[in-house]
């Protein structure tokens, strides 16, 4: 099996790094997977969780935002990482393939 | 797990070796537990819930925060038992195995990982006031897989990439470009010139802001409205260049400056991209996060790449390269899969950095199976028979106190053949 084409490996590994709080990496991964499994609403809505990450860092480098907010924040990015692989996993196996 | 359990009798297992686990002191139990929710867990939402348990545990330090965690992975652990059972799991956990088996299929199916997307033969290329002659050589580049040159400078390699980009035209030989639809007798060069991406060693400085050059890059390559908007954000975010994109080109780092280089050749979605010596002048985070960024992005499901890359550095290429080509004075010397040298030799081969003088070293290895020991620069190479692997020599240096501040197993690595 393609390393690429396994969706379920892939995405159990975003989850996985969601778990472990590698946000970086989940949405490095998660970009990916949204780019080659599904379509235009999935990739916008996964670019803005990335800039929104990218402001809640830089907020934390400049103490805009102290560590509580910032990881409020950064559980809202969380679960809306988790919700977008679990949309593109159905539409997925609702439509049959990418 | 039993392997030939049922399925009930497998969520029964699997919890019961969890609650020990969690009961035990210490950390929590993260990863067998969201695999554990990945398994079993019939609704997505708790699956998902099981996650973010995860999440608050890894960013929690104190241990009173531990504890809860733990109370909370067994509610939930109790809750996706619970769910599993009332709604008959084990059908819909088999359902949904079948029902992902039948798309994994289907996606491997329609994969076009594998395919050629550049075919040389019998390339070469001479240079009269030099004396310098590349080839002849084959070069096969394939969607979704990273080539690597090495070789020692002025020994061939950006020869060869630059023929590979159309940017050289090559003596004797024939190209094929099945990803760019060139090939035969006739390419139209100019035509491979703009159908790939090629990334040279020496960047030339954007003019313009950063942003419009990619917008711009975009467009020149057909990507236009929002779908234009749309690829440039999403590469400047994938690649990490947000923060950088207001700036100016003079005002980035070297490796920032290769991203952005990156990002412009990515934002079109090229199917063959040849980077020349992108490693040289990074420092090693950057390094790092360029071939994983590679690798990850070249084995793209929809848009794969075969990507091709000159570098010295041999080591770092081997980890993301699935072939590898060595050059010495234009010739090839090893063109085959990664980690494929010397397959068929009777012995391995291994760097060590030690303290210990060559004679000191000889005479801690007596009777450990090393065949022979030279010196090369500031390391030493060892020789075993083929059955003395990497963790036997090592445990063997260690039983003879031998002080090993560097260690590398080279036996089948292109290392072998620059020693």
């Amino acid at each position: 099996m393609n390393g690429a084409s396994d969706f379920a490996q892939r995405s159990s590994e975003v989850r996985h790094l969601v778990a472990t709080a590698d946000l970086p990496s989940a949405i490095r991964k998660t970009m990916d997977l949204v780019r080659d499994f599904s379509g235009r609403e999935h990739l916008d809505e996964v670019t803005v969780v990335s800039m929104t990450f990218c402001e809640i860092e830089c907020g934390r480098r400049r103490d805009e935002l102290n560590f509580e907010a910032a990881m409020q924040e950064k559980k809202k990015i969380a679960r809306q990482l988790l919700g977008l692989v679990g949309e593109v996993e159905i539409h997925l196996v609702e439509v049959g393939h990418a | 797990m039993p392997e030939h359990s049922s399925p009930e009798a497998d969520i029964e297992t699997a919890a019961q070796a969890l609650r020990a686990e969690i009961d035990r002191e210490g950390g929590v139990p993260i990863r067998d537990f969201t695999q554990f929710a990945e398994r079993f867990a019939i609704d997505p939402k708790l699956r998902d819930e099981a996650v973010v348990l995860g999440f608050d545990a890894s960013v929690t330090a104190e241990s009173a925060d531990t504890a809860v965690a733990c109370r909370e992975m067994i509610t939930l652990l109790d809750r996706i038992i619970l769910d599993y059972r009332q709604r008959h799991g084990e059908r819909l956990v088999s359902e949904r195995a079948q029902r992902y088996d039948a798309v994994q299929e289907n996606l491997q199916h329609r994969s076009r990982a594998g395919e050629v997307a550049f075919a040389g033969l019998g390339i070469t290329k001479a240079y009269a006031k030099s004396l310098f002659k590349l080839g002849a050589l084959d070069l096969t580049l394939r969607l979704g897989e990273i080539t690597g040159v090495v070789g020692q400078n002025a020994h061939g390699k950006t020869t060869l990439l630059r023929i590979v980009a159309g940017e050289l035209r090559h003596d004797e030989g024939t190209l094929d470009y099945p990803a760019l639809g060139e090939g035969g007798s006739r390419i139209d060069r100019m035509h491979v010139k703009e159908s790939l991406a090629y990334v040279p060693q020496e960047l030339l400085p954007w003019r313009g802001s950063l942003r419009n050059t990619l917008h711009f890059e975009a467009a020149i390559r057909g990507i236009r409205g929002a779908e234009n908007e749309r690829e440039v954000r999403f590469v400047v975010e994938r690649l990490g260049l947000g923060e950088h994109l207001d700036m100016r080109w003079n005002a980035l780092s070297g490796g920032y400056k290769l991203r952005f280089a990156l990002a412009r050749a990515l934002v079109w979605k090229p199917r063959l991209l040849v980077m020349d010596e992108p490693l040289a002048n990074l420092d090693i985070k950057a390094k790092n996060v360029l071939l994983q960024d590679l690798r990850e992005l070249a084995s793209s499901y929809r848009y794969p790449i075969a990507v091709l890359i000159s570098s010295h550095e041999l080591h770092a290429l081997e980890a993301v390269c699935e072939q590898m080509v060595f050059l010495r004075q234009g010739e090839v010397v090893y063109i085959g899969p990664t980690q494929g040298v010397a397959v068929d030799e009777a012995n391995n081969e291994f760097e060590l950095g030690t303290r210990l003088s060559l004679a000191e070293l000889r005479q801690r290895l007596r009777g450990s199976g090393v065949i022979k020991v030279r010196e090369e620069h500031t390391a030493f190479v060892l020789t075993t028979a083929r059955e003395i692997g990497h963790q036997l020599l090592l445990r063997r240096l260690l039983e003879r106190e031998i002080d090993v501040e560097y260690f590398r197993d080279n036996s089948r690595s292109v290392r072998r053949l620059f020693l």
